[in-house]
C-alpha cells in the first residue's frame, strides 16, 4: 500500500506541469467567483438593517429578499451567470479528466512526455459519456429529495433549527454521489488503460476500504 | 331599443373552454373546481306578453374575447323596437344545473348557494352614466377575475325546497314558509337591490336578532350557521352589529329591513366571503375557534352593502371601487372594534406587479395581480389620501361620496371630483400616477460618501447622502440620519426632482441613513432600499464574501473541475 501511495506522489511530481495548469485554472475561477460574489453580497449587506431601526425592518428585508429570488431581474442575472459557469465547467471536466487519466496511464507504461492534451483529444469524448451517466445518476435522487428539501427550506426560514431536518437527506445524497463517482472513476481507468471496465470496477470494489481511507486522508 | 342582453352566468361552468374556466384554470382564490363540477343554464322558453316566442331570436355574444365557446352573455333581438317611455315584459323558462362550489355559486353536498342563478339583464346606461357620451349597453362576459354589474330593481321570488330545508335569501319573506304537497315554499320580496341570491341547506342552524341604533332604524340580523360554528353565534352577531352601526354612521343608513349571514360548510368554502344585496356569506366553517378572519370576513362583506350594494359600481371595469373601498372600511372598523392593525408595509411589499386600478378585472393576468391591486393597492391609495388630508376631511370625503352616489353607479372620476371639492385642490397628478396609472412609491438611499474635513481633537466629517425617487411622487419624505456616535438627525425631503443630495457636517461620520423610518409611506413597496449603511467592517465583508465563494466553489467542485 505504501508503495502505491509513494508512486502516486511520484506521478504527481512527474506530471507537475499539469498541476500548474490546473492551479492556474482554479485560481482564475476562484478570483472570478470572488469578484462576482463580492459584487452581489456587499450591496445586500450594506442594506441589512442591523441593528434594526424599526421592528419591521428585518422582517421586511427577508420578505423582500425571498420575493427577489423569484421576481428580481438582477438576482436572476446572477443565478444565470452561476448556472452558466456551472454548465461550462461541467462540460470542460470530462476533457480535463481524460487528460489526467491518460497522462497517468502513459506514465505507468514508463513513457515520458506531455500527454495531458493528447489525452484530452483522444479520450475526451468517451469520458464525456461517462460523465453524462454520472450526472444522470447523481441527479436521479433529486426527484424524491427536492420536494422534501424544499419543504425543509421553507420551514427553516421561520425557525432556523428546522434546517437540521434536511441534513440526513443531504448527507445521504453526498454519500451516494461519492460512491457513484468512485465506481465510475474505476470504470474510466479501465476504459483508458484498455484492460476493460468491468475488471477495473471489480478492482475498485475489492479495494474500496483503502480507497476510502486515502480519500479521507487527502481531504 | 332593438335588443336586450342577459347574463347567463352559470354557463361559465359549462366546460373547460369557457372564458371563465380558461382564465381561472378552474381555480378561484384557494378553491379548485371539484371533479366533474360543471354547471350551466339552459333557456327553455322566452315569450313576450302576447305569447310570441323569442327563442329563434337569441344569440350568444362575446364582446370581450370573441371566444365562441363562451355562452355567458346572450342577445335577444326584439320583434319590434321599444321606444323611450315604453316597456316590455318577458317571461322565461330556464333550467340551471348548479356547478359544484369553488367559485361563489353552486352546491356542496346538500348545501346550495344560488347566486347568479337567473338570466340577469345587462345594464343599459343612458348618456352621462359613468361618463359615457352616448347611451348604450354595458356588456361583458363572465371572467375568471371579475364580479358583476347590474341595475337596481324589484324582486319577488318564490322558492320551493324539500321540507327539511331552510332558505336564506335577499330581501324579506312576505309570509312564513308554507308546506305544500310535501314541499316547503318561501316567498321573498326585495326592492332597491341589483341582485337576488338565496342559499338553502337542511343543516342550517338559524338565529335571529333585531338591531337598531341611532343610525339604523331597525334591522333583523339573520344568521344561517353551518353546525360546525353553532357556538360562534355571538361573534357573528357582534361583528354584524358593529358593521351595521358604524358603516351606517360613516357611509349612510343601512336602508333594508334584513341582513342575512350565511356560514357555508367547509366544503362550500368557495361560496364563502361573498356579498349579495342584504345577504352575505362568511368563509366556510372549518375551524372551531377561528381567528379574527371570521370577524374580518363578516365586516368586509357587510361593507360591500355600501361599496357594491348601494354604490353599484361596475365591477367588471373598476373593481377597486368595491374591493379597495371595502377593504379600507374593513381595516378601519377592525382597528376600532378589535384593535387589529394591518401591517401595511408587509402588504405593500407583496404588490410586485402594480397595475392601473381602472383596468378591466380580467386584464390582471399575473398571479394574485387582481387581488393585490384592487384590494391592497386600492385601499392604500385611499389610506394615502387620508394621511394627506387628515382623518376628519377623509371622513367627510367618504360621507359625501357615499351620500351623493347612494343607489347610483359611481366611477373613479366621480370619487376624484369629491376629493377635489372637499380639499379645494387638484388631485389629477395623484390619480394619474396611482389610480389610472400603475405607480407605487419607491424612495431609496442610493449612496453615502463620508469625507474627513478636519482631524485632531475636534474632528469634522462631511457625509453626503443621495436619496432618489424611483416611483411616483410623494409630498414629504422623512429621512433619518444616524451617526457613529449615536447622534440622530431627522430631515424632510420635499420630493421634488428625481433625487436629492444631503450634505451633513458633524463631529462623527455617518453610520447609516434611512428613508421613511416609520414606514408611513404606505404605497412604498420596496423597503430594502430605504436603508443604507455608510460602510462596513472590511473583515466582516471579507468573511462573508469568502464563505459564500467557498460554498459555491465547493458545490461547483463537487460536480466539475
Amino acid at each position: 500500500m505504501r508503495t502505491y501511495i509513494a508512486n502516486g506522489w511520484k506521478s504527481v511530481k512527474d506530471q507537475f506541469y499539469v498541476i500548474i495548469i490546473l492551479f492556474l485554472y482554479q485560481l482564475l475561477w476562484g478570483y472570478f467567483l470572488y469578484r462576482l460574489v463580492e459584487s452581489a453580497v456587499v450591496p445586500l449587506l450594506m442594506r441589512y438593517p442591523d441593528p434594526p431601526p424599526n421592528q419591521l425592518s428585518q422582517a421586511l428585508y427577508y420578505i423582500e429578499a425571498q420575493m427577489g429570488l423569484s421576481e428580481n431581474s438582477t438576482v436572476h442575472a446572477y443565478l444565470w451567470i452561476l448556472l452558466g459557469i456551472g454548465v461550462f465547467r461541467m462540460l470542460l471536466t470530462p476533457f480535463i479528466q481524460a487528460g489526467i487519466l491518460y497522462g497517468l496511464q502513459q506514465e505507468y507504461k514508463g513513457l515520458r512526455g506531455l500527454f495531458f492534451f493528447q489525452g484530452m483529444r483522444r479520450y475526451g469524448k468517451s469520458i464525456f459519456i461517462f460523465h453524462i451517466v454520472e450526472w444522470i445518476l447523481l441527479a436521479a435522487p433529486a426527484y424524491w429529495l427536492l420536494p422534501r428539501l424544499y419543504h425543509v427550506l421553507i420551514s427553516g426560514l421561520q425557525s432556523q433549527l428546522l434546517f437540521l431536518n434536511g441534513v440526513p437527506y443531504v448527507v445521504a445524497w453526498l454519500l451516494y454521489g461519492y460512491i457513484v463517482h468512485q465506481l465510475l472513476l474505476y470504470m474510466q481507468f479501465g476504459k483508458i488503460s484498455g484492460s476493460g471496465m468491468v475488471s477495473s470496477l471489480w478492482i475498485g470494489i475489492c479495494n474500496s476500504l483503502p480507497i476510502i481511507g486515502i480519500s479521507i486522508c487527502l481531504e | 331599443m332593438n335588443e336586450l342582453y342577459f347574463h347567463l352566468y352559470p354557463n361559465a361552468f359549462a366546460s373547460m373552454e369557457t372564458t371563465f374556466m380558461k382564465e381561472s384554470g378552474g381555480k378561484l382564490r384557494n378553491d379548485s373546481m371539484p371533479s366533474n363540477g360543471y354547471g350551466s343554464m339552459t333557456l327553455k322558453g322566452m315569450k313576450t306578453e302576447n305569447g310570441l316566442s323569442l327563442m329563434n331570436r337569441l344569440e350568444y355574444v362575446q364582446p370581450d374575447d370573441g371566444n365562441i365557446k363562451d355562452k355567458t352573455l346572450m342577445k335577444v333581438r326584439l320583434p319590434r323596437p321599444v321606444k323611450g317611455g315604453e316597456s316590455i315584459t318577458l317571461s322565461m323558462q330556464y333550467e340551471v344545473q348548479l356547478p359544484k362550489i369553488f367559485a361563489r355559486m353552486g352546491t356542496a353536498g346538500n348545501f346550495v348557494m344560488a347566486g347568479q342563478w337567473f338570466p340577469k339583464i345587462s345594464v343599459y346606461e343612458p348618456a352621462n352614466t359613468r361618463g359615457r357620451s352616448t347611451e348604450g349597453w354595458n356588456l361583458h362576459q363572465y371572467h375568471g377575475n371579475s364580479e358583476f354589474y347590474a341595475d337596481f330593481g324589484i324582486y319577488s321570488v318564490r322558492i320551493h325546497v324539500p321540507k327539511n330545508y331552510t332558505v336564506a335569501a335577499t330581501g324579506f319573506p312576505v309570509q312564513p314558509a308554507q308546506n305544500k304537497n310535501g314541499e316547503k315554499v318561501y316567498q321573498f320580496y326585495a326592492d332597491d337591490v341589483h341582485d337576488f341570491a338565496w342559499s338553502a341547506s337542511p343543516d342550517f342552524i338559524v338565529a335571529e336578532e333585531p338591531f337598531s341604533s341611532a343610525e339604523v332604524p331597525g334591522v333583523r340580523i339573520k344568521l344561517y350557521l353551518d353546525p360546525a360554528h353553532k357556538d360562534l353565534k355571538e361573534r357573528y352577531f357582534y361583528a354584524a352589529k358593529a358593521a351595521l352601526k358604524y358603516f351606517s354612521r360613516w357611509y349612510g343608513t343601512y336602508p333594508y329591513s334584513t341582513l342575512s349571514i350565511v356560514v357555508p360548510p367547509e366544503a362550500g368554502n368557495g361560496a364563502g366571503g361573498m356579498e349579495y344585496p342584504t345577504l352575505v356569506t362568511a368563509f366556510g366553517a372549518k375551524d372551531e375557534s377561528p381567528g379574527y378572519d371570521l370577524e374580518r370576513t363578516v365586516i368586509h362583506e357587510i361593507g360591500h352593502q355600501y361599496f357594491y350594494g348601494m354604490l353599484a359600481s361596475n365591477e367588471f371595469e373598476e373593481a377597486w371601487l368595491d374591493e379597495g373601498f371595502t377593504s379600507y372600511a374593513e381595516d378601519k372598523l377592525m382597528e376600532q372594534e378589535y384593535g387589529v392593525i394591518p401591517s401595511l408595509p408587509v402588504q405593500s411589499t407583496l404588490i410586485s406587479t402594480p397595475a392601473p386600478l381602472t383596468q378591466d378585472a380580467w386584464k390582471y393576468t399575473l398571479p394574485n395581480q387582481y387581488a393585490l391591486n384592487v384590494y391592497y393597492r386600492g385601499k392604500m391609495v385611499l389610506k394615502t389620501i387620508e394621511q394627506s388630508v387628515g382623518k376628519s376631511t377623509m371622513n367627510k370625503i367618504m360621507a359625501r361620496y357615499t351620500g351623493k352616489y347612494r343607489f347610483g353607479h359611481p366611477t373613479t372620476s366621480d370619487f376624484q371630483k369629491i376629493v377635489e371639492q372637499a380639499t379645494g385642490k387638484s388631485w389629477k397628478s395623484y390619480f394619474d400616477q396611482y389610480v389610472y396609472g400603475e405607480q407605487m412609491a419607491d424612495f431609496a438611499v442610493d449612496q453615502i460618501t463620508v469625507q474627513k474635513k478636519k482631524s485632531g481633537s475636534n474632528p469634522l466629517f462631511e457625509s453626503a447622502i443621495t436619496i432618489s425617487k424611483n416611483g411616483g411622487n410623494y409630498d414629504k419624505i422623512p429621512i433619518l440620519f444616524t451617526f457613529k456616535d449615536g447622534h440622530k438627525l431627522k430631515k424632510i425631503w420635499d420630493g421634488s426632482g428625481k433625487s436629492a443630495v444631503f450634505k451633513l457636517q458633524y463631529t462623527s461620520p455617518l453610520a447609516w441613513a434611512m428613508v421613511d423610518p416609520s414606514y408611513n409611506i404606505v404605497l412604498d413597496n420596496k423597503h430594502m432600499n430605504n436603508y443604507l449603511k455608510a460602510d462596513m467592517d472590511k473583515d466582516v465583508l471579507f468573511r462573508w464574501n469568502e464563505s459564500i465563494t467557498k460554498l459555491i466553489e465547493t458545490l461547483l467542485g463537487s460536480l466539475s473541475w
